[in-house]
């Protein structure tokens, strides 16, 4: 008999879906009570600096000969910087490291209550400064990479801007520059905010009101559909693995420092500063054409937190001949943990920061102190090794100076 | 499933369905009747006739059932009880409507007394005296004059909560502005109680208590019209979508046919969430939402400093001293080793 959609007939239909609904609760629960390894931050590193909350780590090079030039990473305030380092197949990190970078990230911790009062002139020109500088001394160079992720990638700018002799390149990745944009609902959402009322009756400004306000921007998905597809998928280890790493991630959120949000509220969602040339910072005006180093600008083109509108802007407000920008059809967080990262977007990534951290510069010794050594102490200061000792780099392909940009790397 | 399990689910159905219908109507007829402030609802004599009309319908529908036809029978009965009862409001309301340029506020009230009066009497057997009462009629008159009082308090103040509405608001206006319009009515209302001078020993802790106490009655009406918003989204959505899904299982279901409404119901949503996020009106609630929530917490954290103002606990306050004290002066100090680490490379 021809089956017709008859009470009968739903029933039966989804009567078949029940049936495997089950079999994958029943196997989901044998993969949720068992031991799942859900640790982040597979690659091997070792804390070199630590102060206050933040810490600085150097990854464990797995070449034998690192590019001279290191590499270090500030990620945003918001969420922790493990992204870059998630898990064994979603790390870009190790893709730096088989380029044969020196890779050091900083990890800006949990702010407590006593730092509610650290403004982003103690975040750049003090932390990111005294991290630079470490690096600096630490690997014997005189400008280093600089590559900022996210709100990290608009600290990055300010500094190289306010500091071009530390840093040798700038990268930055899915990084808001430009704010006056409608394309992004964090854009919109912002102008109705009170950032000095949120920093004074807060303090510390929640991690989990801005989880909050991340999730509302597709509440749907991110709420909703995320955890139907963990069902539908709870019988595969590896796929109830990921997905709890990655919620471990997303709802690790810390605290922002009042002043600090009260401040990048203000001057970027509200007044636009940086790009305006008007945003100060200890007292000086920051201006983006002071950055004349190399820059690559990497964003994602279906991003809904950082538009695409928002970070290109930047390669037409610096003053450098060689700019790239790498754009890619993925969203804010597929940059780091989607199958192309690995394969595509890291890769290419590791390339352009390999290709520019091949010259190796001795730091200068200061004028006069040379004359007055003596022999012996000139013999002895020649000894002394710094943490790596240089050694001569026989000299390699360097990429030909570039004029304009070249964008590469868009693929429809 | 079987015929007759069929015809009791629609039997079922369809009593809901008048049950509900009724039940909003009835809802709306009362709301209007006590909406005209200078004519107070005759509530005594109201309750009275409902209750008439209550006890004839369910003595009709007989004992409990022992068939489901009688409860059917006895369910439809209820409904036309209710019926009844909506036709007896509506009559009300038109009562009501009718006398509201003739009656005067003192006179409506005394009406509204002597009825509430009378149905004491019928209520109050005449030897009940309540304790600390000389007879039953001394409490009728102790309990009246209160009643009469609580009247004229509830006339006044409705009628300052009209006078927030604007007559030319248009019903989607309304539904927009629920949270303006109610902010505007508490202020002129209870807002008035809430925020009354406190006097005495305790008056700074009874301020902040009042404080917080109002503050957290607007933040539940912003968050109110906030959740508001998000839910009417989510029932368009629906409505969308069901309109959308009548193609897909017109067809021969399959498994999946489940999948696709899925995939439909995900990308309008998406979409009608996605546009509802970028009007006006919704980072109006939005703002709205955040401010009220803010003066809440800093309402909550003043009372709870001021609570522990008198234990050996450091507060808050007291602590975010020290913490700016120990910013500054580590502020100081690493610019001082700055100024020596330039002196020392200068020498």
């Amino acid at each position: 008999m021809e089956p017709t959609n008859s009470m009968d007939q739903i029933s039966s239909v989804f009567a078949k879906r029940l049936v495997k609904l089950q079999e994958r609760l029943l196997k989901g629960t044998e993969v949720m009570t068992d031991p799942l390894d859900t640790s982040c931050g597979p690659t091997p590193k070792d804390e070199v600096l630590s102060v206050d909350r933040w810490k600085l780590y150097r990854y464990r090079p797995v070449v034998k000969n690192p590019k001279p030039i290191p590499v270090i990473i500030f990620y945003a305030l918001i969420n922790r910087y493990y992204m870059v380092d998630l898990q064994s197949d979603r790390s870009m990190v190790s893709k730096f490291l088989e380029a044969g970078l020196d890779v050091y990230v900083v990890d800006w911790g949990h702010p407590s209550r006593g730092d509610r009062y650290l403004t982003m002139e103690d975040y750049i020109d003090g932390y990111m400064n005294q991290a630079v500088d470490f690096v600096r001394k630490q690997s014997g160079q005189d400008a280093i990479t600089v590559y900022g992720i996210c709100q990290g990638g608009t600290f990055s700018s300010i500094y190289t801007s306010r500091y071009p002799e530390k840093v040798k390149n700038l990268a930055i990745m899915v990084a808001p520059i430009d704010f006056d944009t409608d394309k992004g609902l964090l854009n919109v959402w912002s102008r109705s905010l009170d950032p000095d009322r949120m920093a004074e009756t807060f303090g510390n400004v929640p991690g989990d009101f801005m989880n909050m306000g991340f999730l509302l921007l597709n509440p749907l998905r991110l709420m909703f559909h995320k955890y139907v597809d963990l069902v539908d998928h709870m019988n595969d280890k590896d796929f109830v693995t990921n997905f709890v790493r990655m919620e471990r991630w997303i709802f690790d959120s810390p605290d922002q420092a009042g002043e600090a949000f009260r401040q990048f509220v203000k001057c970027m969602y509200h007044k636009n500063q940086l790009v305006k040339g008007e945003f100060e910072l200890g007292g000086k005006l920051v201006n983006l054409k002071n950055i004349t180093q190399p820059v690559l600008n990497v964003f994602a083109e279906k991003d809904h937190l950082v538009p695409p509108d928002s970070s290109r802007p930047f390669t037409d407000l610096v003053g450098s001949k060689d700019k790239t920008v790498l754009s890619y059809p993925t969203g804010h967080i597929g940059l780091f943990t989607s199958g192309r990262s690995q394969k595509e977007y890291a890769p290419a990534i590791a390339k352009w920061l390999a290709e520019h951290s091949g010259q190796k510069k001795k730091r200068a010794k200061k004028a006069g102190v040379k004359a007055s050594m003596s022999d012996a102490s000139k013999e002895k200061a020649k000894k002394v090794p710094t943490a790596k000792t240089p050694k001569k780099i026989t000299k390699k392909k360097k990429a030909a100076s570039r004029k304009g940009t070249k964008t590469k790397g868009s693929k429809k | 499933m079987s015929e007759s399990t069929n015809q009791i689910l629609e039997m079922t159905l369809d009593l809901q369905k008048k049950w509900a219908e009724t039940a909003m109507k009835m809802s709306s007829a009362l709301s209007s009747a006590g909406s005209n402030p200078k004519q107070p609802l005759d509530a005594a004599a109201w309750m009275e006739q409902a209750q008439k009309i209550m006890a004839k319908g369910m003595a009709d529908s007989g004992a409990s059932p022992s068939s489901l036809s009688d409860l059917s029978e006895q369910l439809e009965q209820a409904a036309s009880t209710y019926a009844s009862l909506l036709g007896f409001a509506q009559a009300q309301s038109k009562k009501t409507d009718n006398a509201a340029e003739e009656s005067t506020e003192a006179n409506d009230i005394s009406a509204l007394l002597n009825q509430y009066q009378e149905m004491l009497s019928g209520w109050m057997p005449s030897e009940f005296a309540p304790p600390g009462m000389a007879s039953a009629e001394a409490w009728q008159k102790a309990s009246t004059t209160m009643m009469g009082n609580w009247a004229r308090l509830m006339t006044d103040l409705t009628q300052r909560a009209t006078d927030g509405f604007d007559a030319k608001t248009t019903p989607e206006d309304a539904v927009q502005g629920i949270y303006a319009s109610w902010l505007k009515s508490y202020e002129a209302t209870l807002g008035r109680f809430v925020n009354m001078p406190a006097v005495g020993p305790q008056r700074y802790s009874m301020e902040k208590l009042e404080k917080s106490t109002d503050t957290y009655l607007k933040y539940q009406a912003a968050n109110s019209d906030f959740q508001s918003k998000i839910t009417q989204t989510g029932i368009e959505t629906l409505q969308e979508v069901t309109e959308k899904a009548e193609g897909l299982f017109s067809e021969k279901i399959e498994e999946e046919t489940f999948d696709e409404f899925y995939a439909l119901l995900m990308s309008v949503g998406e979409r009608r969430y996605r546009d509802l996020f970028s009007t006006p009106l919704f980072c109006q609630s939005l703002e709205a939402l955040v401010a009220t929530g803010l003066d809440f917490l800093d309402s909550w954290n003043d009372l709870t400093e001021e609570t522990l103002k008198s234990t050996p606990i450091v507060t808050q306050s007291q602590a975010d001293e020290m913490h700016k004290e120990i910013y500054l002066l580590k502020k100081r100090l690493s610019q001082l080793e700055q100024r020596l680490g330039e002196q020392d490379s200068q020498e």
